[in-house]
């Protein structure tokens, strides 16, 4: 296991274990809540099948630590470049293009909310809390909450969420799709492990990419140009296949 | 009823299109049926007034999808050991074969799929492009592709997204595990279930008490998504 700025990275049967360890409430202790540098090395492992995040102890995250942000806003330490490099973070973790699971219990505030959103599949445990509080801070999300959030629960909850800062439960937070599974909060981490495994276990990581890549390219791109681009990652595979069974056959 | 396809039946019974996938048992979906769909999208379909179209299989299965080895050959084209970079010719292959199905949505009269017993890869994103899908308590639904070492190549990623949301889709075709009647039903895959034997004529029935004025809303709700798509 390694670690830095208070997060652990482990690789356990080709699945990355990304774990908050900074308790209780697991702030992030910077909006580059892992050096991008260290992140590169972490997963430049060629193994990896997919991610998995987590929160030690009684809670994912509550984001960022607002007393140490203000700070550096006095400081006038450029926030500006800082919010850049955490952006660059989460970027870096989806263009991986493995199948990232949030395994969320406890409070998952602010910047962990905006990480877990980044991921492909939440699991949260019962009572769990969600909130992006940073308008009541006169903020505002600053790590793709705005853009992420409304894709997943439609821009009326959005706005909701975002101008109230509300807390919502594990309930309501199923019943507007925020999180897609709810699970018994000390089964949260086995239930997102066996999911990955079970998901990822019999293929190639090449073929994992590749779905991965149309579903990033589903949500990003105008439908016609996802489209084209499905074709030709089906007939790249395509090619691979029939290589593999035709040199097979003829043997 | 005449024969001029040979994977597939067109009829027109009552102001209602009948598209029966008809190579049984397994109605797979080969080469020759891409082309026959693409040739009955185009032309036949056109020369009858209709007021909606009920896609099925004949027999027990809607279809169990792609003829694999067939399509791999496609690709491949004659030199299959070179390389893995698609050529033009293959490409125009997939993307017509797209067209073929996808066709449907932008149909101005509604079409129903009556799903009964497999329903498989590329079958189920036939069924997508429809507007409404019925099915038999029977039916059996996968998107297999990735056990293939492929992907689901015909839209069957976004639409999957879309009606059931990206995590559920996820799982399914990174698993490409089958799932029943009951589970398409939950995830919002299917419309409505039906006993096995009914599911045509209820499709049929429901084309019939839509209003006159569906097909213009239908194809109003099309030319919204288009443009829509194109700003």
């Amino acid at each position: 296991m390694e670690s830095i700025n208070r997060v652990e990275w482990e690789v356990r049967e080709g699945i990355g274990i990304i774990t908050l360890n900074n308790p209780p409430e697991n702030y992030l202790y910077e909006p580059e809540f892992i050096p991008i540098k260290t992140l590169k090395k972490w997963t430049s492992n060629p193994k990896l099948k997919g991610l998995l995040i987590h929160g030690k102890g009684k809670h994912f995250s509550a984001g960022g630590d607002m007393t140490r942000l203000f700070e550096m806003i006095e400081e006038d330490l450029a926030i500006r470049q800082k919010m850049e490099a955490g952006d660059r973070v989460i970027k870096h973790l989806i263009e991986l293009d493995l199948p990232m699971v949030a395994a969320i219990h406890g409070v998952c505030f602010g910047g962990g909310l905006e990480l877990a959103l980044a991921c492909h599949i939440r699991i949260a445990g019962e009572q769990s809390l969600f909130a992006l509080p940073e308008t009541s801070h006169g903020l505002l999300p600053g790590l793709g909450g705005t853009v992420r959030l409304p894709p997943v629960v439609g821009e009326a909850r959005s706005l909701q969420m975002i101008l109230s800062g509300d807390m919502i439960n594990s309930e309501e937070a199923r019943l507007i799709k925020l999180i897609d599974f709810i699970v018994p909060r000390n089964e949260v981490f086995e239930y997102a492990y066996r999911l990955i495994h079970k998901m990822t276990g019999n293929l190639s990581i090449r073929v994992i990419r590749a779905v991965i890549r149309a579903f990033r390219n589903a949500a990003t791109m105008p439908a016609e140009e996802a489209i084209s681009e499905e074709t030709r990652i089906f007939c790249e595979l395509a090619r691979e296949e029939a290589k593999r069974r035709f040199t097979k056959s003829d043997k | 009823m005449s024969r001029i396809f040979h994977t597939i039946t067109w009829k027109v019974v009552d102001c209602i299109g009948h598209l029966v996938l008809d190579q049984p048992p397994s109605n797979m979906m080969t080469v020759t049926f891409f082309r026959e769909m693409t040739e009955l999208m185009e032309v036949i379909v056109h020369l009858q007034e209709l007021k909606g179209i009920v896609i099925y299989g004949n027999g027990r299965h809607y279809s169990s999808g792609a003829d694999l080895d067939e399509l791999l050959q496609e690709i491949a084209g004659e030199n299959p050991y070179v390389g893995t970079t698609c050529d033009e010719r293959a490409m125009h292959f997939l993307q017509t074969n797209y067209k073929s199905l996808s066709y449907f949505e932008e149909l101005s009269v509604p079409v129903i799929s009556a799903i009964r017993g497999a329903c498989l890869g590329s079958a189920l994103e036939l069924a997508f492009f429809s507007h409404f899908r019925f099915c038999g308590e029977d039916a059996i639904f996968a998107l297999p592709e990735t056990t293939f070492n492929l992907i689901p190549g015909i839209g069957g990623i976004q639409r999957f997204s879309t009606l059931a949301g990206s995590a559920r889709a996820l799982d399914y075709i990174l698993t490409g595990r089958t799932f029943d009647a009951n589970v398409a039903l939950e995830l919002g895959l299917i419309d409505q279930v039906c006993p096995k034997k009914k599911v045509v004529d209820r499709a049929v029935e429901f084309l019939e008490k839509l209003p006159e004025r569906y097909s213009l809303s239908l194809r109003k709700v099309y030319l919204g998504r288009i443009v829509k798509s194109k700003t």
